[in-house]
């Protein structure tokens, strides 16, 4: 019976987000489930879920350095610290359980015990337990309706939009998922920084999965965006209802985020795709949010002179959920460290005082250390640092192209005329030139020092922020035109509203409030910092994710912050969480319509669907290592740890050097040899002039492309190397009929399958007619 | 002191275990109707019956027929002969380039027969150009080529889709001579004129019953190496697909990573333009093994391949039992034993061990006397004990024309009717074995010409030695087939098994003939019976283990399903992936087909059924007129990829 890879990729994506969470959630939270009795279970879910990643990321970290990394040690150093744990924590009589598991089984083989008095004994002394666990259960669920249903419908949204893209597009969306992908299968021989030092706390988490589930890497990629983006999610639903007064604003925020169709697909795209970036974006709220609680929770101690036990908690969970956004990718850390320069300001009278100032920034030291060591010590034992590394800090240093306009690519040439400077945007095509013998940058920066403040200011606002903001943050399909006023409105009010909160007295309140409208501050800023002059520490179409992910808790606080005071008096209280359950469904409604409701979308994958369905069958189908796949150089880290890969441009540049030198022999020594085609080559990454059109004798008798990495797979290179394969294939299934097979074909896509003799191998490099030679 | 109520329980108890034990076998022997045979029926068809190839013999065009010489009766044959074939039955032709009436051409027509092709016969490649036909696949002796005439037409001819296969290879001298014939051949180059091979190696998916491996490795294992050992060392070309490679000695490229693929090619298939060329280089085609290379040659070279089988395996064990204490001092020296308890005690056990084992079914062939002048007689009493156990075994019971000493053989069928008829045995015997010198002694006897004999009244097959030139199966006369041995059961040397697994190819067919006129009257220690045993069995049980899937039958029901195979005719077409499949002149019984697909599988079966073989290779079952088999096709996944129906926009992440 055949399965569809829709079905398929449901069960996937349920089994690997169901792993992901009992390994980050519902162990931390088994073990300390005494201990975090009380809590509110959005903050309990939050201090599980950091415990969680945090230890597994650190675990990973230390096995893979030691080169211990193995199924067996990564079980044994979750399960035996949960054991131990438990033990100790919940004082469980191990030794007396012992004995009377011995008694119970000494009783069963000599049969005074049945298994039915057993299972009496064991069923007498759980009830009173299953049943308060089930009461707290049912209680749970039903002082919380109005959650449930508001939760249940963001998540049929959710599944809406998003597992569209996951039951269609069975490929990665984004180029550098299978860089990714070598760097965790590397780590499966215990090479962690392969390709040089990066932060690899995404990496450890994949990798964890994988080995200890037993999960192939590239499926895991393929779909864990999905639960991902979820716990994103789910992390400003947790961060905003933890921070505001009123219960639901925190799904109207999450549910407009998500559905509404104001923001540019910039501010999302990215969630379609398994990236660390992304990955660490799930600790960044919890940083933040750890952080007020400390200041709320340490006001309280000072105050009431309790013990720092609460507060010290709350720190060590700021300096995780910090750490790991260190550990994961940089722009995490950026973000969060720019949310803490805000919180300094707006919690800035408690800040400034010894007994906070010391902890915080102690905290802060040892969560940057700790993130940094590992990649300190795989430094200092020699590994070079990651390119990309280079790369950021040119981007933060300004130094780079792309961040000056990453739609835009400007070529410097030297002219009769002088220095000629053309303009290209990201199709290719030439938009201005500019000819003259001064620096063209060096005339802008005169011009503007020339300017007075206010005028300097109005430019940067209408020229920089405003501009990058239409560009990269806002749909272009909706009249716009204030959108970018709205935000500012935004930051102006929480700022308001924060003053008013500390002058009435709720001073942590309005300082979060305060420190919202302070980060929005700067982000806005930071989205247009290279058009004024700043610093660019992040490329606009990068910061316009966290802003728009920001700014919904901003949205919150703003409504949560006007609430509260109208409902300010207690009695008034459950009215104004009416009020905002209200919001949940003028949201709904308000985005029902079909203009503001966001549309499904598809984004462009770099495999197609069937290579990606050929691989899943040939890795289900074929014994591990009896089969190759000849392909462009994706299915190389997919099947890795399964089959042998071999890359067409490769094949193609030997087997005509091969036939030239009259040495004809490449052999694949596997029973099977599968051969991935595109009949119309996608475009990987970049479009060409003849983009969509199908592979031909055109392509065929054209050189092979002399690119070097995967430039010969790009653009104009991946049609002329299909068209060849085409072309080999049809010659070698003439020789071949009945050993090649067509194993899949669409208009698109064509796989054949070459069964062959191990101990005979067919040469594959024949003289298929259009060999360049 | 056992009470009086004990002791009445205890009887009873007695008693009913007495009944319960006694009252099986007094039903099992009132029930066993030994002398009633179930498989001998009377048979339907006949030699008439038989679905005949046309075979046209085109005349030597190089020199013409003279008009007085033509005169002659031969020439007015040759001439007779030659009544072209239709569009229609040269789809279904084989052209045969060659000396007509040789041992080649004789197998080739036997195969013709056997997969329903008819047969043109040339007598050089020329008159096969000239005469423009499109046969399926034409087979083409090396001796019978112009090559510098015929060459480049008949490359012309294969670049258009001729199949086409070389039974001889030309000398090597021609080889090195022709770049034409060498692509032709898809000869690279020839490494050495005759170089000396340890060995040969069939390659899995050629032959059913996977792959075959030729090399002696244990000193025990040197008296099977009976293959020719002497071959040219040809490299062959790219596109080359081999099946067959001999083995060098280890110096030969030693180090080179290569070495697999620059063995010297024994049987390769090569390619041009559309057409496919098979060389076979060897002698592999002078014999009945020639047959299962044909069928794998045909089925390599086209999408799919469906043709006829037998479906019967059968294990004729002839003379066997004997009834008379023939040999009394020899068989007291060997087995401690008279002949009639050797056979029954230490040769009966054996043998319902090994059938239970392989479940294989035997045909016992009675041979009462071996010896008609010693004076001892054949004893009734073993006769009714071996009928029963062969009825209990579901086995079948023939008679032996074969004697040690006896006049004639008419003599010895009238003593051993005599036998039979004062032992009151209504066994209808539908088998006789007789030895090939015989057959014609044999063929006399049952046509009655000078003697009436009843028990050869009901003989519809008869079987006879082993022999890789012999037609395998045939009409011996018009209502009686000849099944010959396929093996002798004790020997299993590496042509045998080349042998054996052609003839499985191509007909599902085997009979293992053991004589155990060997155990009676023992020529050397070899004949000793623990020694045949230990052979017979060690051979069934390993080389004829990937053939469990054909159907295990006697002789009779093997002599049913032949008549049925010589009838039939079928025609194929491959419809998407259904092959489609008409069967004619069945008369109502089921026929048995090989399917080979390409590692392909059957999914379905309309009409009739299947069985897988191995990868690629089915048993059909034809029981309707119609049949479609439905090939699984490449849609057919563990996993589908989904349509996607919905009208999204597609954004790009950079």
């Amino acid at each position: 019976m055949s399965m569809m890879m829709s079905e398929l990729t449901i069960r996937q994506t349920v089994f690997y987000g169901l792993a992901y969470l009992f390994i980050t959630a519902a162990l931390p939270g088994f073990l300390f489930r005494r201990k975090l009795q009380g809590r509110r279970l959005a903050q309990k879910f939050m201090i599980c879920f950091m415990l969680g990643n945090f230890y597994i990321m650190n675990l990973v970290y230390i096995l893979q350095l030691l080169h211990l990394s193995y199924r067996i040690t990564l079980i044994l150093g979750t399960v035996l610290p949960v054991v131990i744990g438990k033990i100790k924590m919940d004082r469980i009589p191990i030794r007396a359980m012992w004995m009377t598991g011995l008694d119970n089984a000494r009783r069963l083989s000599i049969h005074t015990m049945g298994p039915k008095q057993l299972w009496a004994r064991f069923y007498d002394n759980n009830k009173e337990k299953a049943k308060r666990t089930l009461l707290s259960c049912w209680h749970g669920i039903w002082t919380r309706i109005p959650d449930w249903i508001c939760l249940t419908g963001f998540f049929l949204f959710f599944c809406w939009f998003y597992g569209c893209q996951l039951t269609h597009d069975y490929g990665y969306t984004a180029s550098d998922v299978p860089v990714h992908l070598y760097w965790i299968n590397e780590m499966g021989n215990n090479h962690i920084f392969t390709a040089g030092v990066y932060p690899f706390g995404f990496h450890c988490i994949i990798y964890y999965l994988h080995a200890v589930f037993r999960i192939d890497t590239y499926a895991l990629l393929r779909v864990f965006w999905f639960p991902q983006t979820l716990m994103i999610h789910l992390m400003l639903v947790g961060f905003i209802r933890l921070c505001c007064k009123n219960k639901y604003l925190c799904y109207a925020a999450t549910f407009f985020y998500v559905a509404n169709n104001y923001m540019s697909v910039h501010t999302y795209n990215r969630y379609f795709a398994t990236l660390p970036q992304e990955f660490g974006m799930l600790f960044l709220l919890p940083s933040i949010y750890f952080l007020f609680a400390y200041f709320k929770q340490k006001e309280k101690e000072l105050k009431e002179g309790l013990e720092n036990k609460e507060s010290r908690l709350y720190l060590v969970m700021f300096a995780m959920s910090f750490s790991m956004t260190l550990t994961v990718h940089f722009y995490g850390t950026m973000i969060a460290g720019l949310y803490c320069v805000a919180i300094a300001v707006g919690f800035v009278f408690w800040f400034v005082r010894p007994a906070y100032f010391r902890e915080i920034m102690v905290s802060g030291i040892l969560s940057v250390v700790v993130a940094v060591l590992p990649m300190l010590i795989a430094f200092l034992m020699g590994t070079p640092l990651q390119g990309s590394l280079g790369w950021g800090m040119n981007i933060i240093n300004g130094s780079s192209e792309e961040s000056r306009n990453a739609k835009a690519v400007s070529v410097n040439e030297e002219s009769e005329n002088g220095n000629q400077v053309l303009e290209f945007d990201a199709n290719g095509n030439l938009v201005s030139v500019t000819v003259g013998d001064e620096e063209p940058d060096e005339v802008l920066k005169d011009e503007k020092e020339k300017k007075p403040f206010k005028e300097r200011v109005t430019d940067a606002w209408e020229n920089g922020i405003k501009k990058e903001m239409y560009t990269w943050m806002f749909n272009e399909n909706m009249p716009r035109d204030w959108y970018a006023e709205v935000i500012l409105w935004i930051i102006v009010i929480l700022s308001v509203e924060g003053i008013l909160y500390f002058l009435l007295g709720k001073r942590h309140y309005g300082s979060i409030l305060l420190s919202t409208g302070i980060v929005l501050l700067i982000l806005t800023i930071l989205m247009g910092a290279a058009d004024i002059g700043l610093p660019p520490l992040m490329e606009p179409r990068r910061c316009c994710i966290y802003l728009t992910y920001i700014l919904m808790a901003g949205m919150a606080f703003v409504a949560d912050g006007f609430l509260s005071i109208l409902f300010w008096a207690k009695p008034l209280r459950l009215t104004g969480n009416t009020v905002s359950l209200a919001c949940v469904v003028v949201a709904a409604c308000f985005l029902h319509d079909a203009d503001t409701m966001r549309p499904q979308i598809e984004m462009s994958t770099f495999q197609t669907n069937e290579a990606i369905t050929c691989l899943t069958n040939v890795l289900a189908e074929e014994k591990d290592f009896t089969w190759t796949i000849l392909s462009a150089g994706d299915e190389l880290q997919m099947g890795i740890d399964h089959g042998y890969h071999y890359e067409i441009s490769t094949f193609i540049r030997k087997m005509e050097k091969s036939l030239k030198n009259q040495d004809p022999e490449l052999y694949f020594p596997t029973p099977e040899v599968y051969v991935y085609i595109e009949k119309i080559p996608l475009d990987y990454s970049m479009a060409y002039q003849g983009s969509g059109q199908n592979v031909s004798i055109r392509g065929a008798i054209r050189p092979i492309p002399t690119a070097s990495g995967n430039f010969v797979y790009k653009g104009e290179n991946r049609w002329i190397l299909m068209s060849k394969m085409y072309c080999w294939a049809q010659a070698f299934s003439r020789l071949y009929p009945n050993e090649m097979q067509v194993y899949l074909e669409t208009d698109q896509f064509v796989c054949y399958k070459v069964t062959q003799n191990p101990y005979r191998l067919f040469n594959f490099a024949i003289d298929y007619g259009y060999n360049s030679w | 002191m056992v009470s009086k109520r004990k002791f009445m329980s205890m009887c009873l108890i007695m008693l009913v275990i007495l009944f319960m034990f006694q009252f099986t076998q007094v039903i099992k022997e009132s029930g066993n109707q030994y002398d009633v045979n179930e498989y001998a029926t009377e048979p339907v068809l006949a030699s008439g019956d038989v679905w005949r190839a046309k075979q046209v013999v085109y005349p030597d065009s190089k020199e013409p027929v003279d008009a007085e010489e033509a005169e002659s009766s031969e020439e007015q044959e040759q001439t007779e002969a030659v009544i072209p074939l239709t569009q229609e039955e040269l789809t279904h032709s084989v052209a045969f380039v060659g000396m007509a009436q040789d041992v080649r051409q004789k197998v080739v027509a036997s195969w013709c027969e056997y997969t329903k092709r008819n047969l043109c016969v040339f007598s050089s490649l020329g008159d096969f150009l000239k005469e423009n036909i499109s046969p399926e696949i034409l087979l083409i002796e090396a001796g019978f080529v112009d090559y510098d005439k015929d060459l480049t037409e008949l490359l012309s001819r294969v670049e258009q889709g001729q199949m086409v296969a070389f039974l001889t290879l030309p000398s090597i001298s021609i080889i090195r001579g022709s770049e034409e014939l060498r692509i032709l051949l898809g000869i690279d180059k020839v490494m050495i004129d005759q170089v000396e091979l340890v060995g040969q190696k069939m390659f899995s998916g050629f032959f059913l019953g996977g792959e075959g491996y030729y090399e002696v490795h244990q000193k025990e294992d040197e008296e099977k190496q009976d293959l020719a050992l002497k071959t040219p060392w040809f490299l062959t070309r790219r596109g080359v697909k081999t099946y067959m490679v001999g083995l060098l000695e280890e110096n030969y490229l030693a180090g080179d990573e290569r070495r697999n693929e620059k063995l010297p090619a024994l049987i390769w298939r090569s390619a041009y333009g559309v057409g496919k060329v098979f060389s076979i280089n060897g002698d592999f085609m002078q014999d009945n093994t020639a047959l299962g290379i044909l069928d794998a040659i045909v089925a390599e070279a086209k999408e799919y391949d469906i043709y006829p089988i037998v479906n019967a395996q059968n294990i004729s064990v002839v003379n066997y039992p004997g009834f008379a204490d023939e040999n009394g001092d020899e068989m007291q020296k060997i087995y401690n034993r008279n002949l009639t308890g050797v056979y029954r005690d230490i040769i009966w056990p054996g043998f319902l061990a090994i059938m239970e084992k392989t479940g294989m079914r035997m045909t016992c062939i009675f041979g009462p006397q071996m010896d008609y002048m010693d004076g001892e007689f054949p004893n009734g009493r073993d006769l009714i004990f071996y009928l029963k156990q062969l009825k209990e075994q579901e086995l079948e019971a023939g008679i032996s024309a074969d004697y040690e000493n006896a006049p004639n053989m008419k003599e010895k069928c009238i003593l051993d009717n005599t036998f039979y008829r004062m032992e009151k045995s209504k066994y209808i015997y539908s088998v006789v074995y007789a030895k090939k010198k015989q057959l014609s002694e044999l063929e006399g006897l049952l046509l009655k010409e000078d003697f009436d004999n009843p028990i050869f009244d009901h003989v519809a097959t008869v079987t006879s030695e082993f022999s890789k030139e012999d037609a395998v199966i045939s009409y011996f006369m018009d209502h009686q087939t000849l099944q010959n041995a396929t093996s002798d059961g004790t020997s299993h040397s590496f042509s045998e098994d080349i042998y054996m697994k052609s003839i499985e190819t191509s007909l599902g067919y085997s009979n293992i003939l053991l004589d155990m006129k060997r155990v009676a009257f023992p020529e050397s220690v070899e004949d000793h019976w623990e020694k045949m045993s230990d052979k017979f069995s060690s051979n069934i049980f390993t080389y004829w283990q990937p053939f469990q899937m054909f159907d295990q039958t006697t002789l009779s029901e093997s002599d049913e399903r032949i008549r049925t195979f010589f009838s039939l005719d079928y025609r194929s077409r491959l419809e998407g992936k259904q092959v489609k499949l008409q069967v004619s002149g069945r008369n109502g019984r089921p026929a048995w087909f090989i399917l080979r697909t390409h590692e392909q599988e059957v999914v379905n079966v309309m009409g009739g059924s299947s069985k897988k073989i191995e990868d690629g290779a089915y048993l059909i079952q034809a029981e309707a007129d119609e049949v479609n088999i439905e090939l699984k096709g490449q849609d057919s996944h563990k996993y589908e990829p989904d349509e996607d129906t919905t009208d999204r926009t597609i954004y790009n992440m950079s």
